[in-house]
């Protein structure tokens, strides 16, 4: 009898103490948010030319030739001058692999014979081993040569400017990259030649990769200035570009 | 063989003793705070919605010399809700004893109540006065209809201070107070009682979170759950295909926060991202960290969407309809968010709040640290705007008595910069008390 009431007591009490065990409030909870938008995004865009005078429309990259001097400046003096077109882009990318890349083809076959290229310029490398260039304005019938290329460099932008000049400056400063053709030497569709992507219009490329034009991710409509560095011109020459090509890559 | 007997008779009687336990939780009754006068805490009813929580406030007097009043837009710095209750002297003689009777419908029906549970803790409130005459009032609990059944204490006694500031004081609910064991708690019928002793007419004393509060520290809970049924939640989500490109659209889970916990006056509940920078305030794409969709949330006391009043009396419903205003101060462009679904929407009453990341915690101007608290006393953070505005009462009528005291954290993202990447965001509750 004694130890059948010593047991009682002891359920009892076990019952009255599990009702007080206190659980100790978590200082903080945390809890996860999600959403995945794979496979929903589309990559749309356009290019149209267009004149600086007056926004019409165009139908190639031209220069003015006037202020333009004969002779040959040194290659550390070229005349820079923006040309008398620009590009007007339009975009709506959502999609992450969607990118726009511009380049040249100096060397197809496609389009007037005097601007295609045969032969480049030398940048550097060994003579063994030469790296080469075909980027920029073929002088008309020279098939290409050490002296025959006028470098061209572009800059985006999302206003459109009245003087060009005064926002072409010297290359290699920011916002302003050189046209690169896709037969020069280590050529690679990179963000160098990234024109947009998702992340807006490109500005440039720097030590942290692209840099995109600071709110143009939802700016739909960007515009391309372009300007060429005129050494060894005289009288008669032309210079042109068959292929100056936006590549649009979806996926 | 009589071995075998006794051990039956053991087992019987523990299953019967467990199930007389169990049916303390039927009611708020049980839970570790039992609110009375209280806009934070759940417990009694004075509106006759359940019958296991009816309250009724039972003047029990002769001639009546004071006043149990609501307050009212003039009473100055509430500190716990947006209500208390005031008691003012209005004649110098008579008596009168307040008492908070477990009653439904008229004091008459007092039903005793088992708080056996809350002995070892206590019964708490808050009070204010600037006249010492209160200093005598008695307060205290009613355990039955004995002569000794009322015990009682002092303002004094327990250590109120009439300094015209608010002062917790503490009844204990054991041997100090003359409750010998849990058995006194068997049958309580005041659950609550105050008594003016020293008649001053016009002198007063405000009362509020009056509660009792069990041993120990109780419990805060933060529960996810699906706004379409209710249901737990494992993540805060949306539905891509909807909210592809668009502007600010709320998530479909909402957290439901249930304080059961006895806290200090000086607590907070602050929510904020946890991502590991103070830019990455939002959803963060998976695969290079540097994307950023800006993500906000609201509280309100009750599920959304919901109907309550607005100041001028109009007729409004709460919705999910994020608006979003951008204006200039200092040079700077700054949002600010706000529902954009009322019948007149006011961009510079903003319910929705922007995240702020908690590593950029301890870099939190004052202002910052108001903006990421989403409750604590006052209430909970209805809005910010020309001023911040706190509090438990959000205009419509008072159908807590149906949802309880838990309040609902919503969430919201902007998703216009979105591309076809899969983001995710980790978000941190923190609750901090003394």
């Amino acid at each position: 009898m004694k130890k059948f009431l010593t047991l009682l007591l002891v359920l009892a009490s076990t019952i009255l103490l599990s009702s007080t065990i206190f659980a100790a409030p978590p200082v903080t909870t945390d809890f996860s948010a999600e959403v995945s938008f794979a496979g929903l995004g589309s990559v749309e865009f356009d290019v149209t030319l267009k004149n600086v005078a007056d926004n019409s429309p165009a139908t190639k990259i031209t220069w003015d030739p006037a202020g333009i001097n004969f002779g040959n400046p040194g290659m550390d003096n070229l005349q820079w001058k923006a040309a008398n077109v620009y590009a007007e882009m339009t975009k709506n990318i959502t999609s992450s692999q969607g990118v726009v890349y511009i380049y040249q083809d100096n060397k197809s076959t496609v389009g007037n014979a005097v601007y295609v290229a045969t032969a480049p310029r030398v940048t550097g490398g060994t003579q063994s081993s030469p790296e080469v260039a075909y980027n920029g304005l073929v002088k008309g019938g020279s098939n290409g040569g050490q002296f025959a290329y006028l470098p061209v460099t572009f800059k985006t932008s999302t206003v459109t400017v009245a003087s060009p000049d005064t926002i072409m400056n010297a290359p290699g400063e920011y916002g302003q990259r050189y046209l690169t053709d896709v037969s020069d030497t280590g050529w690679v569709k990179d963000v160098y030649r990234t024109v947009a992507n998702a992340e807006g219009f490109s500005e440039d490329v720097g030590e942290y990769g692209l840099y995109p034009i600071t709110g143009s991710s939802s700016v739909s409509t960007g515009y391309m200035y372009f300007s060429a560095g005129f050494h060894d011109v005289y009288g008669g020459n032309t210079f042109g570009s068959n292929h100056i090509i936006f590549e649009v890559i979806s996926e | 063989m009589k071995n075998i007997k006794s051990l039956l008779i053991i087992s019987i009687i523990s299953i019967i003793t467990l199930i007389s336990v169990t049916s303390l939780f039927a009611s708020n009754i049980g839970r570790h705070v039992y609110g009375l006068i209280s806009e934070m805490y759940n417990g009694a009813h004075f509106d006759n919605f359940t019958q296991e929580d009816a309250m009724s406030l039972d003047t029990w007097s002769g001639q009546g010399m004071a006043t149990f009043k609501d307050s009212d837009q003039n009473t100055p710095n509430i500190i716990e809700g947006n209500n208390c209750k005031t008691i003012v002297i209005n004649r110098t003689s008579g008596w009168e004893v307040f008492v908070f009777r477990p009653a439904y419908g008229s004091a008459s029906n007092t039903a005793p109540k088992e708080m056996n549970l809350y002995y070892g803790g206590s019964v708490k409130f808050l009070a204010r006065s600037s006249f010492t005459s209160v200093l005598t009032a008695k307060v205290g609990v009613q355990l039955n209809t004995s002569g000794t059944g009322h015990k009682v204490k002092t303002l004094s006694q327990l250590g109120f201070v009439a300094d015209g500031n608010w002062h917790e004081i503490s009844i204990p609910l054991d041997s100090s107070f003359g409750i010998s064991s849990s058995d006194d708690l068997g049958a309580v019928i005041g659950l609550f009682t105050f008594q003016p002793m020293t008649l001053i007419t016009g002198h007063s004393i405000d009362i509020d979170n009056v509660r009792w509060v069990k041993p120990g520290m109780g419990t805060f809970n933060a529960t996810l759950k699906n706004i379409s049924d209710n249901g737990n939640a494992a993540k805060i989500t949306w539905d891509a295909q909807t909210v592809f490109k668009q502007r600010w659209k709320a998530a479909d889970q909402y957290v439901e926060l249930d304080l059961d916990m006895d806290t200090s006056t000086n607590w907070s509940l602050k929510i904020y991202t946890n991502n590991g920078a103070a830019d990455k305030k939002g959803l963060v794409d998976t695969s290079s960290g540097t994307s950023v969709l800006p993500m906000c949330w609201r509280i309100v006391k009750r599920k959304m969407p919901y109907d309550y009043y607005d100041w001028g009396g109009t007729r409004q419903q709460a919705t999910f309809n994020i608006g979003e205003d951008l204006y200039e101060e200092n040079g700077e462009i700054k949002g600010r968010l706000y529902d954009a679904g009322v019948a007149n929407p006011e961009p510079t009453y903003n319910t929705w709040f922007y995240f702020l990341d908690y590593s950029d915690k301890n870099n939190f101007t004052t202002d910052e640290q108001d903006y990421v608290t989403c409750w604590k006393l006052k209430g909970f953070h209805s809005a910010a705007g020309p001023d911040n505005y706190w509090g438990m009462y959000d205009g419509a009528d008072d159908t807590v008595t149906t949802e309880g005291r838990y309040p609902k954290i919503y969430f919201g993202a902007d998703f216009e910069k979105a591309a076809d990447l899969t983001y995710s965001a980790q978000i941190r509750l923190e609750l901090t008390y003394e």
